[in-house]
């Protein structure tokens, strides 16, 4: 067991002060809702159908 | 496994399907022409389709149970995640210290590191965790296994806190355990769920079955005792129909990292709460996002060794359950997400019912009222939803066999069978109606926001019961006076409800009383578990050395 004196002066010199660990992993966001592209596709066909 | 599971799927949604018509066709038998009739029949189809299939869970449960799944050496390294917001700092580091003893104990301590991820906002508390995690280290003589960091930010709450930790530090594990504030898990169980994640390379999460350990109300007692005994029973019936896409109940669960970080960054829903922003509960939709990219979702209901507190009054219950309402009603944004395995929509479609059935049933006692079904249908229709809610429960006592010796005997267990069925039908209107306002709060676009959970909270007097359900007490009334106005022949019938719901602020406050008899014992309590002793020696050991715990207004990650 170490001592509160050994042990904070070990944080300090690896100055990690109980992070943890440096390692990034990318966490791409997901698609949870369709893109309602119809309404667009529909506006076109209205258009065509008044013109 | 997929297979087997589309067999015990197609049984359960068929048995739930033929019971929902015959419950429609007994209420209406023959009289079913006019609109409301009508309207009736299919509240009762919808709501009696949910609940039978509750009950076909019971029965597949006691199906004999399948063999254990394959286990390997695990041999990469391992993280258990502590996700807290303004928790009680001691509790919740004497658990820790327990856990780590278990981690050595079980063999697994040099690979397995343990990170306390703080969104705590107080700073009082904020102070008492660094105490703490000070004090922890310092006893336990660790630099570089045990981490604590607080977010500045705590955006995304609990599913954004771990997913910062993934982003910053997932790529040193291969596997996470994932717990919540109060859970507690024995050092076996985290290493064999670790060997079960490398026994099977497409086993992406891996669900436990936590129960509740140290309820002293009335109220948590009967929610540990159900828990505890029925709990597995369903769970097991669950597992019959989870196939490769099985639930994550948030926590007590491990995960396979890369799975996670590839397949489950939550975006925001376009809009504003309750249905857009965060995704509430964003368990469910985590393992709908694995599934959907290849990975299994299970839940192994053998694996024992796993805990955690529940709500111990019926308001803290409420509480949690509003959360959760607006949390699965959210779910509707994202049932028809692109790619979804057709029983994750599923699941999230049985989520948002189980909040649904509660007002499809007052809906249905309101419309009796005014155009009262026929006497045998309404007879038969109470008959048989009495016998889904109550049948499996006492089936489930009956087929106990050698189990009933762990919850103190086969006299002791059918005395607290039958007491559970006794509370729990007393207490069931009171919460049919927390529920429904719930809902009918979320649809009018009222956000319940992320309200702090109590724990361990004390008696309540029936002034607080009055103040938070006295518009339940005038639902009751109104019911039983509409009734004899409008169909005094369903006076008899209504009171099962009416009753409870006119005494709700008595039953809250009778039942957030410390429960004085031994009813509801559970194996756990019978025979603490190793983990939970050791979390109370180290608490008692730091009552010594740590200031004592800020005044609780106490909330979850």
């Amino acid at each position: 067991m170490l001592d509160d004196v050994t042990l904070f002066e070990a944080l300090l010199r690896e100055s990690v002060e109980g992070l943890p660990p440096d390692a990034p992993l990318a966490m791409p966001r997901q698609v949870l809702e369709r893109r309602i592209r119809w309404r667009r596709r529909w506006l076109r066909l209205m258009v065509r159908f008044a013109r | 496994m997929e297979e087997r599971a589309a067999l015990f799927r197609a049984v359960a949604l068929g048995v739930a399907a033929a019971v929902a018509v015959a419950a429609a066709g007994l209420l209406l038998r023959g009289e079913g022409t006019g609109l409301l009739a009508v309207l009736q029949g299919l509240l009762v189809l919808l709501a009696t389709f949910w609940l039978a299939f509750g009950a076909s869970l019971a029965l597949l449960g006691l199906l004999p149970e399948a063999p254990p799944p394959p286990e390997a050496d695990f041999l990469g390294r391992a993280v258990v995640l502590v996700p807290i917001c303004n928790e009680d700092p001691r509790a919740v580091f004497a658990r820790i210290s327990a856990m780590d003893a278990e981690l050595h104990l079980a063999g697994i301590g040099q690979q397995v590191d343990i990170a306390i991820l703080s969104d705590t906002r107080r700073e009082d508390i904020a102070a008492q965790e660094a105490a703490c995690f000070r004090h922890l280290l310092t006893e336990l003589g660790v630099i570089g296994r045990i981490f604590y960091r607080r977010r500045a930010d705590n955006r995304g709450r609990k599913a954004g806190n771990v997913e910062d930790f993934i982003r910053r530090s997932g790529a040193a594990y291969e596997a996470a355990v994932i717990l919540d504030a109060d859970s507690l898990m024995s050092g076996h169980t985290i290493a064999r769920m670790l060997r079960r994640l490398a026994g099977d390379p497409g086993l992406g999460l891996l669900q436990t079955v936590p129960v509740i350990l140290g309820a002293q109300s009335r109220f948590g007692r009967m929610m540990a005792f159900s828990g505890s005994f029925h709990g597995p029973v369903f769970a097991r019936g669950l597992a019959c129909l989870q196939g490769r896409t099985g639930p994550f109940w948030g926590h007590n669960a491990a995960i396979r990292v890369r799975a996670f970080a590839e397949s489950c960054g939550l975006p925001e829903l376009a809009g504003a709460p309750p249905f857009g922003g965060h995704v509430l509960s964003h368990d469910y939709v985590e393992a709908a996002l694995l599934a959907r990219a290849g990975w299994t979702v299970r839940l192994d209901p053998d694996l024992g060794g796993s805990f955690e507190e529940g709500p111990e009054t019926i308001l803290s219950y409420a509480k949690r359950d509003r959360r959760w309402c607006q949390g699965n009603l959210q779910h509707a944004r994202i049932l028809l997400a692109p790619g979804m395995r057709a029983w994750s929509r599923f699941v999230f479609l049985q989520g948002i019912f189980a909040y649904l059935a509660p007002v499809l049933w007052l809906a249905f006692v309101l419309l009796s009222l005014v155009a009262p079904a026929p006497v045998e249908g309404s007879l038969l229709l109470a008959g048989l939803v009495l016998g889904l809610l109550f049948a499996p429960k006492l089936l489930v006592a009956l087929c106990a066999g050698e189990r009933a010796e762990l919850f103190g005997g086969r006299l002791h267990l059918f005395a607290s069978v039958v007491a559970e069925v006794g509370q729990s039908s007393l207490v069931a209107p009171v919460l049919l109606m927390f529920q429904a306002r719930s809902v009918v709060q979320v649809l009018l676009g009222r956000d319940g926001g992320w309200p702090p959970t109590a724990r361990g909270d004390g008696a309540l007097s029936w002034s607080e019961g009055w103040r938070a359900a006295w518009w339940i007490t005038l639902w009751g009334l109104a019911l039983l006076f509409a009734a004899a106005w409008l169909a005094p022949a369903l006076l008899p019938w209504l009171l099962p409800l009416a009753g409870p719901m006119i005494l709700a602020p008595n039953l809250i406050a009778w039942t957030s009383r410390p429960a004085q008899s031994r009813l509801f014992a559970t194996p756990d309590e019978l025979l603490v578990p190793t983990v939970s002793r050791r979390t109370s020696t180290v608490e008692l050991r730091w009552s010594d050395h740590l200031p004592p715990e800020p005044t609780r207004q106490i909330g979850r990650a």
